[in-house]
């Protein structure tokens, strides 16, 4: 156990046992939030997931915000997060704020990417039904990354009849931690260049329009964005919709977008999820997710279900309280897009890749 | 329509001497500094302020909404009947703000003695007590709810 581990452990132990605990200065904020998980399937790997089971998945963050004069408000949140391929540590996002208004603030840095229904809360558990994010949408997609780095303005209007409406724009760049497809088929074709895990698209212009409609905790909005990548010089442009009902009982949310990259790529994400609490303490949900990935100048019919991942997934969950839950989900994907196993390249060669894998997550998330 | 409205009860006070207001059947009073130009407020407007929505009064000073402490009955009931949420679905909502880098919560005073301390200490704050708290010679005035 490192000391990482042991460290995060006590400060676990210590938040789940504080109510709702956030140092709350006049002019200084600090507020955190992680996870424990624990991850088993039947084969694959998929998520924190193993054959066998896996207990090391573990994240915490620490938020910063500070007000040193009326209008400006300065933000960081560090993150950490280990698991069975290692541990690590990242600025989530670190950026001055400038508000002119409150329909216009200037933000500068590494900002949280305004993207969607989750860009902006990315690694927060706390706030979603399930203990992982959307893997159609969310994981290694290349859809939403988890900040820009650049210059935006955003706002918010209100308007007549409780109607608000709430935009973002934003340039710079963007770090997608995807993974292309295109390298296990680059393989198969002798043709692999430039498809590593990281992308960076420089350039980006992007954008969210939020429209907060009089029915109470109902939100609709559009995103998307558009820029090069860097190592192939192929345009990457993400757009979609997105809608979420939130009320005292009921969570629903679903988004679907389109990403292009260039001639290479072009692939289609959707979900939907909607969660129900039946008393203080239980809540039930449920998620359907599809993502059809195309890749038109190569031949994939060697191995298609690396471009397919279907996901349907039922949980279970107790909240102590809005800053504590356990949850417990069950989930079964039909493809191998994310869910693959730990020896692929064997796999494809001796044809037993297996496409279906279940997979159950136990875990904890807090924040204070 | 709102902000507009907004800012003229904010900056011509005077135009609204003599409307008939009423305050409704609450257990809280909403209280300002006294030298705040404002009188009379919807709940809707209210709302926006403690949600930070809206963070500027009409003059252009930044609001400093002050909430009792999260075990408030007061709080509670002012949550429910202005802000119009559960205090599940509130908490969920200023976690988003923080975790997003957006907002931080309001501040929070344990008592109503601290809430009417801070609110004379602060020309633009704004807060809430229960009803049976006396003001006594303090520097705050009760804010009126607009139906």
């Amino acid at each position: 156990m490192s000391a990482l581990t042991r460290s995060l452990s006590v400060l676990i132990l210590f938040f789940a046992i504080s109510d709702g605990f956030a140092q709350q200065l006049e002019k200084v904020y600090i507020h955190g939030f992680g996870s424990w998980g624990y991850g088993r399937t039947d084969s694959n790997k998929y998520l924190f997931g193993v054959e066998g089971g896996e207990y090391d998945y573990l994240d915490f963050a620490l938020a910063v915000t500070a007000k040193p004069k009326e209008n400006l408000q300065v933000k960081a949140q560090l993150y950490w997060n280990a698991d069975d391929d290692g541990t690590e540590a990242a600025v989530d996002y670190a950026f001055a704020e400038w508000r002119f208004s409150d329909i216009l603030r200037l933000r500068i840095g590494q900002v949280k990417h305004p993207f969607g229904i989750y860009g902006e809360i990315f690694d927060v558990g706390i706030l979603r039904p399930f203990f992982a994010l959307p893997s159609s949408v969310y994981n290694e997609t290349g859809i939403s990354a988890e900040a820009y780095k650049g210059a935006g303005f955003t706002g918010f209007l209100q308007t007549v009849n409780d109607w608000g409406l709430g935009y973002d724009i934003y340039v710079g760049e963007l770090n997608l931690d995807s993974e292309n497809p295109i390298r296990y088929f680059g393989e198969l074709n002798e043709n692999e260049e430039g498809f590593g895990e990281e992308h960076n698209i420089k350039d980006i212009l992007g954008g969210r329009v939020t429209i907060d409609v009089p029915i109470d905790g109902l939100k609709l909005g559009i995103s998307g964005y558009s820029g090069k990548e860097e190592n192939t010089a192929e345009r990457h442009s993400v757009y979609g919709v997105h809608g979420e009902y939130l009320s005292n009982v009921w969570s629903v949310r679903s988004e679907y977008y389109r990403q292009i990259d260039g001639d290479e790529l072009k692939l289609n994400a959707f979900y939907f999820e909607m969660a129900r609490k039946f008393s203080r303490n239980w809540q039930i949900a449920a998620r359907l997710e599809r993502l059809n990935t195309v890749l038109p100048e190569v031949d994939t019919r060697e191995a298609p279900s690396l471009l397919k991942h279907r996901e349907n997934v039922i949980g279970i969950n107790y909240w102590f309280n809005s800053y504590f839950v356990l949850k417990l989900s069950y989930h079964h994907v039909d493809g191998n897009r994310f869910a693959k196993p730990e020896a692929l390249d064997a796999a494809l060669l001796n044809h037993t890749l297996k496409e279906q894998t279940d997979l159950f997550i136990f875990g904890a998330q807090f924040a204070f | 329509m709102k902000i507009v409205f907004f800012l003229i009860v904010s900056c011509c006070p005077p135009l609204l001497y003599g409307q008939a207001t009423a305050q409704g059947d609450t257990s809280y009073n909403i209280i300002v500094n006294a030298t705040n130009s404002v009188s009379e407020m919807t709940k809707a407007q209210i709302s926006n302020l403690f949600l930070k929505k809206v963070t500027k009064w009409g003059n252009g000073k930044t609001v400093l909404p002050v909430n009792l402490g999260q075990s408030s009955v007061i709080r509670k009931q002012f949550s429910k009947e202005v802000i119009g949420k559960a205090t599940p679905v509130l908490e969920a909502y200023w976690q988003q703000q923080v975790f997003s880098g957006r907002e931080v919560p309001p501040l929070e005073k344990l008592s109503a003695a601290e809430v009417i301390k801070y609110i004379q200490d602060n020309p633009d704050a704004i807060g809430y007590i229960s009803k049976a708290t006396k003001l006594g010679k303090s520097k705050v005035k009760i804010l009126r709810i607009k139906k």
